[in-house]
């Protein structure tokens, strides 16, 4: 099966940029050939932390030109994945065209869709009639099976696997070896950092961290109620 | 001083029994924050005193019931926040915005109750009362005037501080292995904070907290601590360093900045705010003798616009607050894990005249007659 990494940089650009900081951008700087990123051809901007995305990123994007030139944003999941769109939003509001990063060993179904700012990690597999949706990064080792829509501005950790048939809505943070069972649903803004497994309905707002002993919940317009009704 | 309070307080089912209804049944009790139910048919399922209690809002009005349909016992809605009819899920009894009956499917033909029993169906009314963004319950038939429990001063400061708060909130209940008491004799001793949270908390008061204890130290060796209702809850305000950020800007802040805010709310409620800009209310719920549930529910401060990073903010806020508590409940768990029957009252010093206080109110809430 034919992965997509070719077509990732196809037609071949005047130049190309790789912002953040973290472990996607170091992984992506330490291998730049398992991207197809032309050595020659990249200019990088690490920052120094994710505190100095906010302030820096105008003058940083400022230094690019829009034309002939694609971008890809490298940063963890930090805030919900907030920090990185921080960085891709701006970069997309300025009309710059961002690419999808697709290492070399990933097995990508040729069904798949996945949009810009899409991040897939060493042997990660993406099974068929898959959805990725803008600036979500998939981890290494970590597994689609057929049929998973992920929304956009979303985390897949390292070797986690999505079962069949399983959506996930935008800002979802799934940890580094948790699993999804068949058909599970994740709201917006859920995070999963414990390995489960995880199966049916997961509410929107839910939070379940790595050590404590509950999750957590948002409350409240979009999350428990659906409209304002008091006077 | 010698506790008010002994080992039993903290061990004996009959105690806690009693404490379920002397207590948990005659207080006005925290329910929910009024945030949590802003929307008609919106609502809240907690146990409160032991009671499950469905607290809604309909048309702006906010009434709780007792979360139980009078036909087979079934809670109406299960435990958490929500927005939907008072349906019974089991056989489909409706419920109107009053409690009462609404409909029964098939009523005249499988039900055929007698009209005198037909009228008594309907949900038990708990009486609630609103401060600012607070809802309290009390489970009493015959309440006693929230004045009772609350100052005026204390009232009115509730009504400004939640005067501020946004409209989306996070809730965790963390169960805990130890008796309730112990965690709110623990947020109203100040001395604890440098040797339990010595890099989460202390470092955030630093010289403040230093001087938050000058004011314990000093209180006159003669005065004796207060046994009333109404001195149990108070607040105070200390400086505390906090680290700025972009959002902070967008808010609507309470007071001035860099200032820690600290309530207690008697029986079980301990209310703080960071700077204004971050609300946290931890409520200790009795489930056994030596087990409490601890709800914990923050928001941050409201603002006109939208804050794009909310979910984030507010997730990070609770998992600092969290991490507090953790360092709190691996020293209270391991308190309650060696306390026998046999313990020996515990020797508090002048300083603590607020645990002291604490269990003197709680004793006479403990008697049969309800203190005047």
């Amino acid at each position: 099966m034919s992965t997509l990494a070719d077509q990732a940089v196809h037609p071949e650009p005047a130049s190309q940029w790789v912002l953040g900081c973290g472990d996607v951008f170091e992984a992506v700087a330490d291998d730049p050939e398992g991207y197809a990123l032309a050595p020659g051809r990249i200019r990088w901007h690490r920052f120094e932390s994710v505190a100095a995305l906010a302030p820096e990123a105008d003058g940083i994007l400022a230094r690019i030109p829009c034309e002939g030139v694609t971008l890809f944003v490298a940063v963890d999941a930090h805030a919900l994945n907030y920090a990185r769109l921080e960085l891709y939003g701006r970069a997309r509001l300025k009309g710059m065209k961002l690419c999808r990063l697709i290492h070399r060993t990933a097995v990508v179904s040729p069904s798949a869709e996945l949009s810009d700012n899409v991040w897939v990690g060493p042997s990660a597999v993406i099974g068929r009639g898959c959805r990725i949706g803008s600036n979500t990064f998939v981890g290494a080792c970590a597994r689609l099976d057929a049929d998973v829509e992920i929304g956009a501005h979303g985390w897949v950790g390292a070797g986690s696997s999505i079962g069949r048939g399983c959506r996930i809505a935008q800002h979802a943070v799934i940890g580094a070896d948790a699993r999804l069972k068949p058909d599970t649903q994740l709201g917006h803004h859920v995070a999963l950092e414990q390995p489960g497994p995880w199966s049916g309905v997961i509410p929107a707002g839910t939070f379940v961290e790595h050590e404590v002993r509950a999750r957590a919940s948002l409350i409240g317009l979009g999350y428990t109620y659906r409209r304002q009704g008091s006077p | 001083m010698k506790a008010a309070l002994g080992a039993a307080h903290y061990l004996r089912q009959d105690i806690f029994e009693q404490e379920q209804a002397r207590v948990f049944g005659r207080l006005w009790i925290f329910a929910c924050l009024a945030a949590a139910i802003d929307a008609d048919q919106a609502y809240a399922a907690r146990r409160i005193g032991g009671q499950p209690v469905l607290i809604v809002s309909h048309q702006g009005r906010i009434r709780a019931f007792a979360n139980r349909c009078p036909h087979r016992l079934m809670p109406l809605k299960p435990d958490g926040f929500g927005q939907g009819r008072m349906v019974c899920p089991y056989h489909g009894w409706v419920f109107s915005e009053d409690g009462k009956v609404k409909s029964v499917p098939k009523e005249a033909i499988l039900y055929q109750y007698e009209p005198c029993e037909r009228d008594e169906l309907c949900l038990r009314e708990y009486a609630v009362e609103v401060v600012g963004g607070f809802v309290f319950v009390n489970l009493d038939p015959s309440p006693i005037p929230i004045t009772q429990q609350f100052s005026a001063s204390m009232l009115q400061r509730l009504r400004d501080i939640s005067g501020h708060f946004g409209k989306v909130l996070i809730h965790s209940d963390i169960e805990a292995r130890y008796n309730w008491k112990l965690n709110f004799e623990n947020v109203v001793d100040p001395e604890h904070v440098p040797y339990v949270h010595p890099r989460s908390f202390q470092p955030l008061l630093g010289k403040a907290g230093e001087d938050a204890s000058a004011a314990f130290r000093s209180v006159p060796v003669h005065a004796s601590p207060s046994a009333s209702t109404l001195d149990q809850s108070r607040f105070s305000e200390m400086p505390m360093r906090v680290e700025p950020w972009p959002w902070h800007q967008q808010v609507d802040r309470f007071g001035p900045p860099d200032t820690y805010h600290n309530h207690f709310l008697f029986p079980n409620v301990n209310f703080i705010s960071v700077a204004g800009l971050i609300f946290l209310v931890q409520q200790f719920e009795p489930v056994s003798p030596d087990r409490t549930q601890v709800r914990f529910t923050l928001c941050a401060a409201g603002s006109s616009g939208r804050i794009a990073a909310l979910p984030a903010i507010l997730r990070a806020h609770l998992n600092s607050e969290v991490q507090v508590l953790m360092e709190d409940v691996a020293f209270l768990e391991r308190l309650q894990a060696h306390l026998t029957d046999d313990a020996p009252a515990a020797r508090h010093g002048r300083y603590e005249h607020a645990v002291v206080g604490f269990g003197l109110a709680y004793l006479d809430w403990m008697k049969a007659q309800r203190p005047a």
